[in-house]
């Protein structure tokens, strides 16, 4: 009787963290969820916000976090052309970097994280924050 | 035989409740303090500059094997560290024709059950070709190494 006891709570346990290592990433970064966008540095979150309808990905932005599944955060950096640069290179183009993470807001696990270094970035700001939005939706698409 | 299930459920409690017995105090740290199991929890705590957000993108294209938290209570380790970054002068964009900066940075992993510090790392990066990027994957790509190393 005992014996068969153990049997069973050790089955029950197996089950159990299979379940568990089977939740998170998988669970959370889907398509269709509520992202909220925390204000990031210079408002890229704004350029973020644009990118992500512009590149079509398939989340939905809210503006409240409470109605979220995820949240968005993240920071950028512009440097730009100095007078050297402009004069001696012939470029007026800026450099960007910018790192976005996602979380899950009831696991608390970061699903999605991704950063994006451009030298004489084309189109500034717009262009780093349109890579963060393509590289989610191919994560999105990934798990189709 | 139900004799000797007994005994070893109460031996296995007895391990689970003094695991201590086994590695007296004042024995210095085993490898067992300084593993980092993969599947482990991490908490990254904020970095200036964002650069904790590099860590995590760094660690997700590098697919490291750990569970990244966002609560520290969750975690089973926590990462912290510094960063630096020396953008180019106007001598360095004329003389050399390089815009790239100097990156360098160092990070601590400690374990929040023992308090033994992990893993550390330090990189400098002359002319990254990516900036923080760079750097937060070379963090990365040895952490992953200690993880892989048993």
């Amino acid at each position: 009787m005992l014996g068969r006891t153990l049997v069973v709570i050790a089955l029950a346990g197996f089950v159990a963290s299979i379940g568990s290592a089977q939740s998170g990433k998988d669970a959370a970064l889907k398509r269709g969820a509520k992202v909220f966008i925390n204000t990031m540095p210079d408002g890229f979150d704004t350029f973020l916000k644009s990118a992500l309808t512009k590149k079509k990905v398939p989340l939905t932005v809210v503006e409240a976090k409470e109605n979220a599944d995820l949240e968005m955060t993240g920071t950028a950096e512009s440097q730009k052309a100095g007078v050297a640069k402009k004069l001696f290179m012939g470029s007026w183009q800026s450099d960007e970097q910018a790192t976005i993470s996602l979380a899950d807001l009831k696991s608390g696990e970061i699903v999605f994280a991704y950063s994006v270094n451009k030298k004489n970035s084309a189109h500034g700001k717009q262009s780093t924050a349109e890579a963060c939005a393509v590289h989610i939706k191919d994560e999105l698409e990934k798990k189709k | 035989m139900r004799t000797i299930i007994v005994a070893a459920a109460v031996w296995l409690c007895l391990c689970a409740v003094f695991p201590s017995a086994q590695t007296p105090s004042g024995v210095p740290q085993s490898d067992a303090d300084t593993r980092i199991p993969p599947g482990s929890r991490l908490y990254i705590a904020p970095i200036e500059g964002g650069y904790d957000i590099y860590l995590a993108a760094a660690m997700h294209k590098k697919e490291l094997p750990l569970v990244l938290v966002t609560d520290r209570s969750k975690a089973d380790f926590e990462l912290s560290g510094v960063t630096e970054t020396e953008k180019a002068g106007w001598a360095k964009t004329i003389f050399l024709a390089s815009t790239a900066t100097n990156e360098q940075a160092s990070i601590k992993v400690v374990n929040l059950k023992t308090g033994t510090i992990a893993f550390g790392y330090n990189v400098n990066k002359s002319n990254s070709a990516r900036g923080k990027q760079s750097s937060s994957e070379a963090c990365a790509k040895h952490l992953k190494e200690k993880i892989e190393t048993r």
